[in-house]
């Protein structure tokens, strides 16, 4: 970023060049990167408790990863599902991840899902008159 | 003046749709702040993307309505379930739950709703009363003052913010970084956009904010697989009628310890990041010192539930004063109250109050009535708060990732928006995991463009630098904010050292000179004072360690 910063173009104007409030933000960063760098290096770790990466339990971070992932999921498709079905399809699949998966539950979940996408979708669309993402699939229909 | 005051009154109290989006931002405030987990911040920046439609006026009333109810509904879970709904009801907890086990729910209730309702009057008094004082103060402030401010600002909220000095100086720092992506306001260059035509327009400071507080929380609420499959609350206590009368009589009789908790909370308030989480303890310690039953506090002493509900409301009244006099937030919700006002292409600051008198006359105004809409709506939100109380937090949290995504699509109608949300989401959840507190990188975020555009008028009518140590208030605001850095270590430091012996003093001192500068009498007046009491202090503390000595 630092070296980005080099290039950031002067179009020759007088006062304050683009590049140098970003230029002292970054290189004060790196002055409190080192300093903690070197505190991590002070600071006594004992090293029968101090853990490695391949330590660390990868299956707490489980529930935020699937956020992600259908998060991700979500947006990527939004072009083509819209709101409306990629938001029922985002929170369906995020509560059956995340609440378990059964016919009773499923039924509620899904429930869940159309209901209050439907019902924010609805607020968004004709109460505060913003145009939300159709869709393509709900286009071609 | 007079005619401004009445004509806000009319536009928010005969104005049915201002009043029914009050109520319903109260009652939604209330379960917000009510809900474990949850925090009003986060109340108020999920309301924010309604207020899109709305006007300027009738946005910034529905969040009040939030803010106020937010921290009257911390109460409600921690004296029925011993469970403090947020920060800012913790010492609630340590006699509000007591008064209830020992079968005065209906009295320990309405201890805490006219104690909130009386510490909120008392700060929008206040706040009525100081602002335009300081927004007329605001106006002497230059370029160089105003970049100053803003510096102290920050390094305050890295202080007080708690934890590693250091990591929150990183997340200011990358919250200041963060503003500068985009075509910068003084030259429109473009920076850091790496070839991406979405980046020219830089982060919208809401996506990032929603992104950083909103999404990344709702991550944390999930992790806990038990937990995010239980109901909110295991015990979510039962239906109680709250006794008002008794409760106000036993407050008035009590008014000593009302005022003082009150003012504790406004000034709490004032300080950049110092919110309702810092107050309402504050509150609570001098309410027990100045008591004379202290043995009594932690069993259910009314003195114990006063102090915290009036202090933590009376913060959101000192927040509104910095945002509405010189548009510095108090906090995070204050913060969010600045980008909902920006939406509406309205910038507060010191000139805020004079050229827009009829909206900030109308925030005073809104801020009064909701107080009156959170005693009035206390036990019907209690019902509901019975029955959501029941629900899951996955649920929750998966309808909440899935508005918030609708919610920051509404802002500016493109998709971009979801990703920078969804990126802050991502860091600030890693961020909150590796211990950089979030506070300073979103305080970042808001006033970085601020201070750029300050330092840029600054170099722009002069170049010499040392304008900033010569001018009384820029040298005034960066002695605070040398104060504030070292302040963490004047809390670690022994009690009787040498360092926490001269802190104070010297701070005390080191204040009073800028002053000093001041073409004004009064102010000489306060930095003699000012004097004299570092003076005083270091002499006491001479004596003591002589007598220590000997």
């Amino acid at each position: 970023m630092i070296n980005s910063s080099y290039y950031i173009e002067d179009p020759g104007y007088q006062g304050m060049k683009a590049s140098y409030w970003p230029r002292i933000i970054l290189w004060l960063l790196s002055i409190m990167s080192l300093v903690m760098l070197v505190k991590s290096f002070a600071n006594k770790v004992d090293s029968i408790n101090a853990g490695s990466f391949s330590q660390i339990n990868y299956m707490q971070f489980k529930n935020a990863l699937i956020c992600f992932g259908m998060f991700i999921f979500f947006l990527t498709f939004l072009e083509y599902l819209g709101m409306l079905l990629g938001g029922i399809l985002f929170v369906f699949g995020l509560l059956t991840f995340l609440g378990g998966f059964s016919i009773k539950k499923s039924t509620n979940h899904l429930i869940i899902s159309v209901v209050t996408i439907g019902v924010m979708w609805s607020i968004f669309t004709f109460g505060l008159k913003v145009i939300l993402p159709e869709g393509e699939l709900i286009r071609i229909w | 003046m007079i005619d401004v005051i009445l004509q806000a009154f009319a536009s928010i109290v005969f104005d049915p749709v201002t009043l029914g989006l009050m109520l319903v931002g109260t009652l939604a405030g209330i379960l917000a702040g009510a809900i474990p987990g949850f925090t009003i911040a986060m109340g108020v920046i999920l309301t924010l993307p309604f207020t899109f439609g709305m006007t300027a006026i009738q946005g910034l009333a529905t969040m009040l309505g939030v803010f106020v109810g937010g921290f009257s509904g911390g109460l409600m879970s921690c004296m029925l379930t011993g469970i403090p709904g947020t920060p800012s009801s913790v010492a609630t907890t340590f006699d509000g739950f007591p008064l209830v086990r020992s079968g005065k729910p209906g009295l320990a209730l309405g201890l805490g709703l006219w104690s909130s309702f009386f510490g909120g009057m008392i700060s929008a008094v206040i706040l009525v009363a100081l602002a335009p004082q300081l927004a007329f103060l605001g106006l002497e402030f230059g370029p160089w003052d105003y970049f100053s401010l803003i510096i102290f600002a920050l390094t305050i909220t890295v202080s007080l913010s708690g934890g590693n000095i250091v990591k929150g100086l990183i997340a200011g720092l990358l919250g200041l970084f963060a503003a500068t992506v985009g075509e910068d306001e003084i030259n429109g260059v473009a920076r850091f956009t790496f070839g991406f035509d979405e980046f020219k327009q830089g982060f919208a400071f809401l996506p990032v904010l929603i992104g950083l507080f909103a999404f990344s929380q709702l991550l944390t609420d999930v992790e806990d697989d038990k937990r995010a499959k239980s109901p909110l609350m295991e015990k979510s206590g039962t239906l109680v009628r709250v006794e008002h009368r008794q409760a106000i009589a036993i407050i008035l009789k009590r008014w000593i310890n009302l005022f003082r908790s009150s003012f504790i909370g406004i000034f709490t308030g004032i300080l950049p990041a110092a919110g309702g989480s810092i107050s309402n303890i504050l509150a609570y310690d001098q309410a027990k010192k100045a008591s004379k039953n202290r043995s009594n506090f932690g069993k259910g002493e009314y003195d114990g539930i006063v102090a915290p509900e009036a202090a933590n409301n009376a913060t959101a009244g000192g927040a509104l004063i910095m945002m509405m006099a010189l548009g510095i937030p108090g906090d995070i919700v204050t913060a969010v109250m600045l980008g909902a006002l920006m939406i509406h292409n309205i910038i507060p600051g010191p000139t805020f109050i004079q050229d827009e008198p009829l909206l900030a006359y109308g925030v005073f105004i809104a801020f009064f009535v909701a107080h009156f809409f959170m005693v009035g709506l206390q036990a019907f939100s209690l019902r509901i708060f019975l029955l959501v109380t029941k629900i899951p937090m996955y649920v929750l949290a998966s309808v909440i990732l899935a508005y918030c995504a609708i919610g920051v699509f509404a802002l500016h109608n493109v998709v971009f928006d979801i990703w920078v949300m969804f990126f802050f989401g991502v860091i600030g959840y890693f961020m909150k995991k590796l211990g950089f507190p979030l506070a300073p990188m979103i305080l970042g975020v808001v006033l970085g463009k601020l201070a750029e555009l300050n330092l840029a008028r600054a170099t722009g009518i002069s170049d010499d630098l040392l304008l900033f140590f010569l001018r009384p208030w820029s040298l005034f605001f960066l002695i605070m904010a040398v104060i504030s850095v070292i302040f963490p270590f004047y809390q670690d430091a022994e009690k009787g050292s040498k360092f926490s012996n001269i802190y104070v003093p010297a701070s005390v001192f080191a204040l009073a000179v800028p002053l000093f500068f001041m073409e004004s009498t009064t102010r000489l007046i306060i930095a003699l004072i000012m004097v004299g009491i570092s003076f005083y202090f270091i002499y006491k503390s001479f004596i003591k360690n002589k007598l220590l000595t000997n």
